[in-house]
């Protein structure tokens, strides 16, 4: 198997070519080392995605399908992976807060977070302040996620950041907050370390964070 | 100066900032707060989206006394609860203690459904969407509820009105576009039906990547369909010119693009806009155009538009640079609800002023909230009526 082809079929959403090489691959009969390096494959295409995206090459649709593309190539891996042997570069708890029932963006950067080999905790949409804290508490994730489209969405981050604050938790996670409403000021008034409105710059903020 | 009066001068005004043939002697103020006029007049989000309509009957009055807007994006709040709910549909949950209106992602189509559509589109709006959006309306009772869902609509209609002539008459606030269009009302590019209604934004993101041309057919099939008689009904019966008694003739939004790049927008999207565009400019007709997404990547399509047509209101653009790079458009909007919603009265003025200033000097711009306004911090209500008093004095 030639990896850059795999790669390169992922990063230019080649659906029917990304199903042939996998297809072609798993036939082989391969090891559980060989499914390492096709994730990891698979993982540089979602970068090239996600490059394409900053660029202004791929739009909100192309992000959403290699979503999709990603999470089904990742299903069919998973059957030669003994479950959490890859090596994870860190924890994320993300989560869309309360009052806020928007998922597109946040499923997005779960998708490119997954890829850049984090492991995402996804509590899902409309989360209270209590979810983020117990989940926190549970896992101790590096990072804190916080997506929302909605203006009360901005108080609903505060306040959940507020609720780590006051768990003790707050010091020993990086947040950073996603969605049309963030902004520099915004991020402040929150108390998160990061803001983004872009799925590939966030996920690249997370990366320096756990380098 | 009467409601009449000022009604005439208004639309003036207007008419000259939109054709951008003659400066106008002043900027007009558009009321671009749409569901935040609920929190700012006391009310819960479920006591105004309820079957009583005259709750926001009262809410319109009471918001255009207070503020004296020229004119609206929404001149009316939309309210669909009582039909929905008659329908058993819940596109839309509502949360008081949140106090946020969110809308739910649907999916009423299958891929596989395409080639129903393409076939023949009414058939299967009846023998596929119908079905599967109101069941309720096969069970036994049915006929009963069609009946109420009937009276419901009525009475939506009724209000629209009465908030309208309300408008007109009492406050002499004209209308946004001309009744003589309501029949281009359901004139929207399949494309937005598919996001909005049909397939949900994932179900059209990935359709476009794993068939395109067929979702190229289903357009090009809806166009010649449904959209082309449209149009062809509306040469039919409305007059050449613009309607003297409103802002625009016509009024459209455009939404779903934002999932699609420049290519994917040309083949899908554009036509069916554009043909709208170009049967309003044949006509004479002067088009309003709101904007959910970022539109600079689309501004190349913009200017092939002839000059004094068309006015933007675009939520996520720098309307700084949109002024330059699109002369031939009137913008709308600029005003960061940041700002209102946590600056001070001096703040929001000096903004308003760069607004004027840098956008106004010439005509073709409509001051307006940047994002349209729907959450009670999206705006202070002495910082809303400071940049209000200012826009409509300053000269």
């Amino acid at each position: 198997m030639e990896w850059s082809n795999l790669t390169k079929a992922l990063g230019e959403l080649d659906e029917q070519k990304v199903d042939d090489l996998l297809n072609e691959f798993l036939a082989a009969n391969p090891t559980e080392e060989e499914a390492k390096i096709a994730v990891a494959a698979c993982q540089a295409g979602m970068g090239t995605v996600g490059d394409l995206f900053e660029k202004g090459e791929y739009f909100v649709g192309d992000l959403i399908f290699a979503g999709e593309l990603l999470t089904a190539t990742m299903d069919r891996l998973k059957t030669v992976l003994d479950s959490g042997s890859s090596e994870k570069t860190g924890k994320i708890v993300l989560g869309t807060v309360f009052g806020d029932l928007h998922d597109i963006g946040k499923n997005i950067f779960r998708s490119m977070a997954e890829a850049a080999g984090f492991e995402v905790y996804d509590l899902g949409i409309d989360q209270p302040v209590s979810a983020f804290v117990e989940k926190v508490r549970e896992v101790k994730p590096d990072i804190v996620g916080m997506s929302g489209v909605l203006t009360p969405a901005l108080t609903s981050m505060k306040d959940t950041v507020d609720g780590l604050k006051a768990a003790g938790l707050r010091d020993q996670v990086k947040i950073i907050i996603g969605g049309n409403p963030v902004s520099e000021s915004s991020c402040k008034m929150i108390g998160a370390d990061a803001f983004t409105d872009n799925a590939a710059v966030g996920v690249n903020i997370c990366k320096g964070w756990v380098k | 100066m009467n409601s009449a009066e000022l009604f005439r001068e208004r639309v003036k005004i207007g008419k000259e900032t939109i054709r951008k043939e003659k400066r106008p002697s002043r900027v007009l103020v558009f009321g671009t707060m749409v569901s935040w006029f609920i929190f700012d007049q006391g009310y819960k989000l479920s006591e105004a989206y309820s079957d009583d309509f005259s709750v926001l009957e009262k809410i319109s009055d009471q918001a255009q006394a207070r503020y004296n807007f020229d004119g609206y994006t929404f001149p009316v709040i939309p309210n669909s609860q009582p039909l929905q709910k008659t329908l058993g549909v819940n596109n839309y949950i509502i949360n008081d203690k949140s106090e946020s209106y969110n809308r739910i992602d649907v999916d009423y189509m299958d891929f596989e459904d395409y080639d129903v559509l393409i076939e023949d589109p009414a058939k299967f709006f009846w023998s596929k969407y119908a079905k599967r959006k109101f069941p309720i309306l096969e069970s036994q009772d049915g006929q009963q509820i069609f009946m109420k869902s009937l009276h419901d609509f009525q009475n939506f209609f009724q209000y629209n009105q009465n908030v309208e002539r309300n408008l007109i008459e009492k406050h002499g606030v004209p209308m946004n576009s001309s009744p003589a269009a309501m029949g281009l009302g359901g004139y929207w590019p399949l494309h937005e039906v598919l996001m909005h209604g049909l397939r949900g934004i994932k179900g059209v993101s990935t359709d476009m990547r794993k068939d395109p041309v067929k979702v190229k057919a289903a357009c090009d099939r809806y166009q010649e369909v449904i959209l082309e008689p449209m149009l062809q009904q509306y040469k039919a019966t409305a007059s050449k010119g613009t309607d003297e008694n409103c802002y625009f003739d016509i009024k459209t939004g455009m939404l779903s693009y934002s999932v699609l790049n420049p290519k994917q927008f040309e083949m899908v999207y554009w036509p069916s806009f554009k043909r709208l565009i170009d049967v309003a400019v044949e006509m004479d007709k002067l088009v309003y155009i709101f904007s959910e997404a970022g539109t600079k990547r689309l501004w190349d399509f913009f200017r092939e538009i002839p000059k004094g047509r068309i006015a933007l209101y675009c939520e996520m653009d720098d309307i700084f640079e949109m002024k330059k790079a699109l002369p031939n458009v009137t913008l709308m909007g600029g005003m960061p609800l940041e700002l209102l919603g946590n600056g001070t009265p001096e703040q929001c003025v000096d903004y308003a002023k760069k607004l004027v200033d840098e956008l106004g000097y010439d005509g073709g711009y409509i001051f307006g909230t940047n994002k349209q306004g729907q959450f009670r911090k999206d705006a202070k209500r002495e910082n809303l009526e400071a940049v209000i008093k200012f826009v409509q004095e300053y000269k």
